[in-house]
């Protein structure tokens, strides 16, 4: 009992080595000078690239940019979401607007940016920070519908009425009971729709026709430009800020259900 | 889609709600099926004269075509496979140690990597110039590049598959500990240990099959998403064959300026594909609309 | 439900039927002090291939600054290449969009082909440019693009020549011409391969025309000549294909790409459309310094590389000051250094004025790659658009899908 104790924890930290492994590995990339085949570690490290990052670089205007989107998708994602799940959970027709909810959400983005950048370009939304947004709320939405749709029970719906017959105001129902009532199940639609947009290169690529040069943008023309040390860079700017959210509320994390 | 003629709206939010709903997940699918099905008939396009079902007989005749649903079904069938061994493991073995401390940080951790950042880590890990293969070197394992088993851009998907599996391990792996905990297993195999069933027993019997059940839906759901896939095929593919999503946009960015129809083509084979997989999956008992029950 | 999508269906047809209204170009009444002015501030998008480092130096550091000081003109760089630009546009046209997302493109060979095709570009617009002048318009490498008249449509921007590029630590004895390579992939499996892009394109061009004889293929595209000559050309691949890097049953998707197999050690060639790259790459320290540059017999192909406008453009006139400070005498200079990019000039020396031409004189002697003399002794031009456009399918499925 106890050896495989043993054995069992020592299996676990293999298995953390693994998981934390990619990061530490696109870090040293990213400071690496040189480090090429047949060398296991870098030649020598520096942090040359890294600073010309914090100085006039589009890397960083690259950085804001996907911050701004990521944040606009997230924030209106989850309030429309939200608002949208409601109604649609007391629908008589409940079943099918959540079976059509499914298809905007399992369809792949590059393949619904293409056939849809016609409307786009009319809209003239093309090449435009908005019309980024727009094409990955049409991703994050219907994420966001369906994560609440489990939120709206009978419980729910005879605690609205309850404040009703309270005299509360319909604003009032929401800012004092329902969002308080979500706040657990919000904050996790926050964060998984800001990581939807945060990662979303296909669709942001045909849409934004390369001009809204967001980070993942920056990794792909990085990676086309075979350097692999600003891929690198770009790949730790894009995986750092979920990490550490992560880590701060992984107290959190371990509480609530998935 | 027949909406009931009557009271469609109770009160004006209600109206604005399903009307969002409409607006930014029912119309874009439609207008883009729309667009995509006239391009392919010749209707619309600046190269197209008029409305003829060439594309299409070109498009369905090509074997590149179906051999590129093939391998969609093929990389994501054997990632969902790979992915359910490796998180009903995990989440069995390391039951404990995954729920509190370093391990039960680090298992979330590869979910912060986004598909292209996962591409771009096997390609730097696993080509024959990679670290593995430099480690390899070292160690004398192998005496020149090119005698590192070839693990990306591979006629297996080897390294496409990897990817996936990735970025798929750790989500399941922990929805199947949620899982577990939901379906109250822990008593269950009280239960079961009580009536003299082995450890090995109680997992065949009682664990698996209640978690696979359950996970049907998500599964399901997982394995069209990684259909849908294109970073990774795109960087860590070949040529030929292709993943549907690198098909469609390889053919709508061709030189020859014809291929675009069989580029919607594509695109609306793959959305047909996904529908049917949907319907069937809503038909199934095993379903319902709440991701987390 | 049935009379909506009537109505839908119409409604697309119509759209796609409007031509795009052309707006009135006043630009051609407009003398060059005017359009500078009305340059001013103005933005200017361009797409163009970013997949050297050096090329995205360039223009970042050096163009993007330049032209923001001298002439107010904020100039942006979007990826893409030319299938990409061709598609956007199209795209747009389609959509009945009078104003592009583009102002300057980076083009030639079949995109500008297929862009003149569907009448995407302004022009002719080159003569306005002050420093056209200096343009060496009457070299045919230069007046031709992959055989086509420019007519004023796209301005020269640049002028290379393919070239081989081997490690002479790894390989004493390159391959000289295709009879030579076969023996050469027999004797050295896996260390040869050809990227599938414009460089590769343009590689298997000049086995193409090797196979023809000299001049058989000039002119307009001929699809029995080309039939006559391609299906021996893909016997010859599918020959010595087991013979290439992962026995050529897939091929590196970018010429960068197959740079980094050759710094890496996978293979032990590789090539460039540029014939200095090698002083270039090494220059930077990404090639090793044994890395030296050849041509293939009986020629390798001498091409221009250009920049045009969009016809819908709303900043025309920032983008020909653009064009024109990227044909001046400093910036072209800049270009030509083999530590700046090494891209050779479209100015005719003579036509400079003295101090210039004694700086181009001075520019650091191309230590590694192939002499200017035997360049244009094997100098090949470019064939018509549609071998381009054929190869790219036809080294598909009759090569990679074999």
């Amino acid at each position: 009992m106890i050896s495989t104790g043993r054995a069992r924890t020592f299996w676990a930290k293999v298995l953390i080595i693994t998981l934390l492994f990619p990061v530490a590995y696109l870090l040293m990339l990213s400071l690496a000078t040189q480090w090429i085949f047949p060398s296991v570690l870098p030649a020598s490290l520096t942090l040359d690239r890294w600073s010309t990052l914090l100085g006039a670089s589009n890397l960083f205007g690259s950085l804001l940019l996907s911050l701004g989107i990521a944040l606009s998708v997230a924030t209106i994602s989850t309030f429309a979401g939200f608002f949208s799940s409601k109604h649609l959970a007391y629908h008589p027709q409940r079943s099918l607007w959540m079976q059509l909810s499914y298809f905007p959400f399992v369809l792949s983005p590059v393949i619904y940016a293409a056939v849809l950048y016609f409307y786009f370009i009319k809209l003239d939304l093309s090449g435009s920070f908005f019309g980024v947004i727009l094409g990955q709320l049409l991703i994050a939405y219907p994420y966001s519908v369906i994560l609440f749709s489990g939120f709206w029970s009978e419980r729910i719906q005879q605690i609205e009425k309850l404040t009703q017959t309270l005299g509360g105001s319909r604003w009032q129902i929401y800012r004092r009971v329902l969002l308080p009532m979500a706040q657990g199940l919000l904050l996790v639609c926050f964060f998984q729709t800001f990581l939807i947009s945060w990662f979303e290169y296909g669709l942001t690529t045909i849409i934004g026709v390369g001009k809204v040069q967001t980070l993942t943008l920056k990794v792909f023309q990085y990676i086309n430009e075979a350097n692999f040390y600003n891929a690198a860079l770009a790949s730790s700017l894009l995986v750092l800020p979920p990490i550490i959210l992560l880590f701060f509320n992984r107290k959190y994390l371990f509480r609530q259900r998935w | 889609m027949r909406i009931s003629e009557r009271k469609l709206f109770n009160n004006k939010a209600e109206a604005i709600g399903i009307l969002l709903f409409l607006v930014l997940a029912v119309l874009p699918l439609v207008l883009g099926v729309i667009y995509a099905l006239l391009y392919s008939l010749g209707v619309i396009g600046l190269v197209s004269d008029g409305f003829t079902f060439s594309y299409w007989q070109r498009a369905l005749s090509d074997a590149e075509f179906w051999l590129s649903i093939g391998y969609t079904f093929y990389i994501a069938l054997a990632t969902i496979g790979l992915t359910i061994i490796l998180s009903l493991f995990l989440s069995l073995y390391f039951r404990k140690e995954l729920r509190h401390g370093l391990p039960g940080f680090a298992i979330y951790v590869p979910l912060a990597f986004p598909a292209i950042v996962v591409a771009f880590l096997f390609f730097q890990l696993l080509s024959q110039s990679g670290l593995f293969a430099r480690i390899a070197f070292q160690l004398g394992l192998i005496a020149d590049s090119s005698v590192f088993p070839e693990l990306v851009n591979d006629p297996f998907g080897i390294g496409i598959i990897g990817a996936h599996t990735f970025m798929a391990t750790p989500f399941f792996t922990l929805y199947f500990m949620n899982l577990y905990r939901q379906a109250n297993l822990k008593e269950f195999r009280q239960v079961a240990e009580s009536l003299g069933a082995s450890a090995f027993e109680q997992l065949r019997r009682i664990v698996v099959p209640v978690l696979l059940k359950r996970a049907f839906p998500t599964l399901t759901l997982y394995t069209i998403f990684v259909m849908g896939s294109y970073e990774i095929p795109l960087i860590l593919g070949r040529q030929t064959p292709q993943m549907m999503s690198v098909l469609v946009i390889r053919k709508l960015r061709r030189f020859s300026l014809a291929t675009i129809p069989e580029a919607y083509i594509t695109a609306i084979v793959f959305i047909t594909i996904i529908i049917a997989l949907l319907t069937l999956l809503f038909k199934s008992k095993n379903f319902s609309y709440d991701l987390d029950r | 439900m049935k009379t909506f999508l009537q109505y839908l269906l119409i409604y697309l047809f119509l759209i796609s039927c409007s031509s795009s209204s052309k707006q009135q170009d006043e630009l051609t009444d407009l003398d060059w002090e005017q359009i500078t002015q009305r340059a001013k501030g103005q933005t200017v998008n361009m797409m163009m291939w970013q997949g050297d480092p050096n090329v995205n130096s360039y223009m970042q550091n050096y163009v993007a600054p330049a032209v923001q000081k001298q002439y107010g003109v904020d100039l942006k760089i979007a990826s893409g290449q030319g299938n990409t630009i061709v598609s956007i546009l199209m795209s747009e046209l389609e959509a009945g969009k009078s104003e592009s997302e583009l102002d300057l493109v980076w083009i030639n060979g079949e995109t500008f082909y297929q862009l003149r095709e569907i009448d995407a570009l302004y022009g002719p617009f080159v003569s306005k440019l002050p420093n056209s002048k200096y343009l060496y318009l009457d070299n045919p490498f230069i007046k031709y693009d992959f055989q086509q008249p420019i007519n004023g449509y796209e301005v020269p921007w640049g002028n290379v020549q393919f070239a081989m590029i081997y490690d002479s630590a790894r390989v004493q004895d390159p391959p000289q011409n295709r009879q030579q390579l076969t023996e050469y992939v027999k004797a050295h499996p896996g260390s040869f391969t050809i990227p599938n892009d414009f460089t590769g394109m343009t590689f298997l061009k000049s086995l193409l025309i090797d196979f023809a004889g000299p001049g058989t293929l000039d002119g307009e595209f001929d699809k029995e000549t080309y039939q006559q000559y391609s299906t021996q050309l893909w016997e010859y691949l599918n020959r010595i294909k087991p013979y290439f890097w992962k026995e050529g049953k897939t091929f590196p998707s970018s010429v960068s790409a197959m740079h980094q197999l050759f710094v890496n050690g996978e293979i032990n060639l590789t090539m460039s459309n540029n014939d200095t790259e090698v002083d270039n790459k090494m220059l930077e320290g990404l090639f090793p310094e044994t890395a030296r540059a050849y041509l293939l017999q009986p020629g390798t192909i001498q091409n221009s590389h250009y920049v045009g406008i969009p016809d819908n453009s709303t900043h025309k006139a920032a983008a020909m000051v653009v064009s024109n400070f990227l044909i001046s005498p400093e910036a072209q200079y800049r270009k030509a250094r083999p530590d700046v990019w090494g891209d050779g000039t479209v100015l005719a020396k003579e036509k400079l004025p003295d101090n210039w031409q004694s700086k181009f004189n001075d520019i650091p002697k191309r230590r590694y790659a192939p002499s200017q003399d035997s360049l244009q002794k094997y100098a090949l031009r470019e064939l018509a658009p549609k071998y381009m456009s054929r190869l790219y399918e036809d080294f598909r499925t009759e090569v990679i899908q074999q």
